[in-house]
């Protein structure tokens, strides 16, 4: 499972399943980041719940307004366990088992009376079990629970729970094995806040509650993120949840000159041994956030920062400010027109190049806020392709252009292709149901060869060389969801697997700039690619 | 919003470091938060004006090794050291010292050759010049972001060589300094049509700056004719009374050299004046040659320690000027 920022917090870039405690001080942006996490689930398929007792359900469509409304309705859950207005007579047995700590054993201690709005402990209960029923039977719906009716059994097997600790006793047992978690659909959870859900139902409900969660997400390999807002007042409740955890993710907020700084670590995680660092991030104003090392967002093309704030198109490349392209077009005039030609190719290496833009996305009648928006989604989709994310950052060269990327991978020819084929089946899941203003078509070159590396090879930037120029041509020949091919890389691919000859097929022998001549392939199936010849290619014969 | 000067020329030796560290010091004595950085990366000599050692140079910062903060040295106070106050009317001696009101900070190049080799990409480093590069861009955005300048003033290397390209990129105001008694206008006509052309096209606005402008120190020997004094010039620094020059052949020989003088300044206006229409930049300055300056045994910064010399008095001019294109910004 990815979360956000995962490939500059773990070098591995991906952990296993997992319910990961989110920390950190008021305002350091753990709330953006469940948005984050949320949204991200949403663009790959997931199932998402989210779970929160302070917004109303409007707040939460609003709270995800960048997120397709059909896709939310469809594919995400919100629950707001202090809105529960059901009849709670059935819910005797549900009773709270774990002391929260050492001087919180009954309901009306001063935590539990915090700003007035505590309800009482039966209550608390019975809200918290039936959120986490609601929860159950949403998971039982998405995984294909078999008596999805019979509510009997439901609540047979919560109940139980609600009394059993030990996991082998647990009545989820019985249940969950059997009835969910057997389709693929991944799940995504939200609690967002811990720190509110103790505030409104107190302590040893909501530590109860968080303990009957996590076996239930366990069962059905969720990856879930709690926000628990710290320093707080109890160090017995933050180690109490904390022992529940797979992992913690740490935030930091410091004052500096312009404003905030905000950074994230992944504290720990169990099974993994690493050394946590802090990674700076900004929340840009779309919401979504921007990680000081993110290689899969835009990068400045004259400074080689991360894009934090709307990008500065140029025809080819993407600046962080009107200082930098001003600077940039300089430069580029008195040394030529490519700023790598500034630097001294120190290395020549044989790369397989991914090179795909967004079709139409110049558009004079598509407002630049839509063509932002699409060059958002794009860098999000590319950086949540498996291809993508789980090659090592030395593994591969990232290049941003203004309406698209380049990505060049080291050693296996076979990635830019799984690459390409991950990302059109997440492009077409994104573009059901969508006006054609809002589609994304994307056209894809791929093509391999040598270039140089005119930089510090972990910098992703600064390739130049006939390697990224062919993926550039045969991308420029393509129409909407092609996948097309450069000969040397798509014979490499067609001798390495049999499954490949079936969907990588010759086209043309095509001429392309400067009298050279390569035979084309194009890539297709059911679920990627475009079977229909180019365009260009009918044009030109 | 922070403005951006680098003086440039196409030979060395014009005195882009005097004007450029002048220009500084009078920015912060007006108030300004000026940085004033040495990007004459091959020849550095902005130490010689304020007699520090620096423990981090610009280089450091360029290279990666340390940040914007350990290479810049708050000079403000060492400059109120040599501050006199230009109000008062006691002999320079006896003049009181005035408080600085702004701030300047100094960053120095090294002049180690190991350090110069490491700019140009060599060395056993990884960094290339790209990311050199990448890190000066970095280094004028912090001077702004982090430390609020007014004023960035960059002192280049001469010609066309990277370091002073790189510099001349990031500026957004350019001065062309020109010595004049040595001008190469081929070479500066040249120049300026293949690399000034690329920046003031985006935005850079550039200007030519005469330095050591002939008639202000008048050869005593013919200080008696009656060759006018140009108006630009018309403060003598000996008020002197020239009294060699009294029978008619040395009076003769006396206004053949101021004749010689006026032509050849003449001759000067009419090269500058082509230069400037040929490559379209206006004269911003007009600073004349001052032997007491000139000659003078160590460098110092006219504007703070004479600040009624009419060379300071020029810089006054100058900077209204820079402040009133900033103002129009």
């Amino acid at each position: 499972m990815q979360i956000p920022g995962i490939s500059d917090l773990l070098d591995k870039g991906t952990i296993p399943d997992s319910l990961l405690l989110l920390i950190g001080p008021a305002g350091a942006g753990k709330t953006m980041y469940c948005r984050q996490f949320f949204s991200d689930g949403l663009f790959d398929g997931d199932y998402c719940i989210y779970i929160s007792s302070s917004l109303t359900s409007k707040q939460f469509r609003n709270h995800f307004s960048n997120v397709e409304k059909l896709n939310l309705v469809q594919n995400s859950r919100f629950i707001n366990p202090y809105l529960y207005h059901r009849s709670l007579d059935s819910l005797e047995q549900y009773s709270p088992s774990i002391p929260a700590s050492a001087n919180d054993d009954n309901t009306d201690s001063e935590d539990d009376r915090a700003g007035g709005r505590m309800i009482d402990n039966e209550n608390s209960v019975s809200k918290l079990y039936l959120t986490l029923k609601d929860i159950q039977d949403s998971l039982a719906k998405v995984t294909k629970y078999i008596d999805n009716d019979d509510d009997d059994e439901v609540d047979r097997g919560i109940g139980n729970v609600g009394s059993t600790l030990d996991h082998n006793n647990s009545a989820y047992s019985p249940l969950l094995p059997n009835h969910l978690g057997n389709n693929n659909r991944s799940v995504r959870i939200v609690v967002d806040s811990l720190t509110h859900l103790l505030t409104v139902f107190g302590e040893s409900a909501v530590l109860k509650f968080v303990n009957d969660l996590s076996f239930l997400l366990k069962e059905v390999e969720a990856t879930a993120i709690f926000t628990l807002t710290v320093p707080s007042t109890s160090e017995y409740l933050t180690n109490a949840l904390s022992s529940i955890f797979d992992g913690i993710i740490e935030m930091k907020l410091e004052e500096h000159n312009e404003g905030l700084n905000r950074s994230i670590r992944l504290l720990s995680i169990k099974g993994l041994h690493y050394n946590p660092s802090w990674i700076k991030f900004k929340i840009i104003d779309d919401g979504s956030l921007a990680f000081a090392d993110q290689s899969s967002s835009l990068s400045c093309m004259l400074c080689g920062k991360s894009i934090s704030g709307p990008p500065i198109l140029d025809s080819e490349f993407t600046f962080d400010s009107q200082t930098c392209l001003e600077t940039y077009k300089k430069l580029a005039g008195v040394y030529g027109s490519n700023i790598s030609e500034i630097g001294l190719p120190s290395e020549v290496v044989d790369v397989n190049f991914f090179y795909t833009d967004i079709v139409s996305l110049s558009d004079p009648s598509l407002p630049v806020k839509k063509q932002m928006e699409k060059i958002g989604i794009l860098n999000k989709m590319i950086g949540s392709c498996d291809a993508y994310f789980r090659t090592p950052k030395d593994k591969k060269i990232v290049l941003t252009t203004g309406d698209g990327m380049a990505i060049g991978f080291f050693l296996n020819p076979e990635l830019p292709f799984q690459l390409s084929t991950q990302l059109h089946r997440k492009l077409r899941l994104y573009n059901r149901g969508k006006s054609h203003e809002d589609e994304i078509g994307l056209r894809i070159g791929l093509g391999s060869g040598p270039v140089f590396v005119v930089n510090d090879i972990k910098d992703n930037q600064n390739v130049w060389g006939p390697g990224i120029i062919l993926a550039r041509r045969v991308m420029d020949i393509g129409d909407s969801f092609h996948i097309l091919m450069a000969d040397r890389l798509a014979e490499d691919l067609i001798a390495l697997k049999h499954e490949y000859r079936t969907t990588i097929k010759p086209i043309v022998d095509y001429k392309i700039k400067h009298g050279q001549t390569i035979k084309l392939y194009s890539a297709y199936s059911k679920e990627f690619g475009n079977p229909k010849p180019p365009s260009k290619i009918v044009e030109h014969y | 919003m922070a403005s951006c000067i680098a003086f440039h020329s196409y030979k060395g030796g014009t005195g882009k470091t005097t004007i450029a560290a002048n220009l500084a010091a009078l920015l912060a004595k007006k108030g300004y938060r000026v940085f004033l950085l040495d990007l004459d990366v091959y020849a550095p000599s902005l130490q010689a004006y304020f007699d520090k050692e620096p423990k981090r140079w610009i280089n450091d910062f360029l290279n990666g090794t340390a940040d914007v903060g350990d290479v810049i040295m708050d000079l403000t106070p060492a400059i109120e050291e040599v501050t006199y106050d230009s109000s008062n009317t006691l002999k320079q001696k006896q003049k009181p010292k005035e408080k600085i009101t702004g701030k300047l900070w100094v960053g120095f190049c090294s002049s180690r050759k190991e350090e110069i080799y490491k700019l140009e990409g060599g060395g056993k480093q990884d960094t290339s010049k790209i990311q050199l590069l990448r890190r000066f861009i970095l280094l004028r955005e912090q001077l702004i972001s982090l430390h609020d300048a007014d004023y960035i003033i960059i002192d280049t290397s001469p010609g066309i060589r990277y370091w002073s390209i790189n510099a001349l990129a990031v500026a957004d105001t350019l001065f062309l300094t020109l010595k004049m008694g040595d001008l190469d206008i081929d070479g500066t006509r040249k120049m300026a049509e293949e690399i000034y052309g690329s920046f003031t096209k985006f935005g850079a606005k550039s200007y030519l700056v005469m330095n050591r402008v002939a008639g202000y120190c008048i050869p005593q020997h013919i200080s008696d004719a009656t060759v006018p004094l140009p108006p630009s010039s018309a403060v003598r620094i000996d008020g002197g009374s020239g009294s060699t020059a009294s029978t008619p052949a040395s009076q003769s020989s006396n206004r053949e050299s101021a004749s010689m003088m006026q032509q050849q300044k003449d001759e000067s206006n009419i090269l500058t004046s082509a230069l400037a229409s040929d490559i379209r930049m206006d004269i911003i300055s007009s600073i004349a040659c001052y032997c007491d300056i000139q000659f003078s045994n160590k460098e110092f910064l006219t504007v703070l320690k004479y600040p009624d010399h009419p060379f300071a008095k020029q810089f006054e001019l100058l900077a209204q000027t820079i402040e009133g294109v900033q103002s129009k910004a």
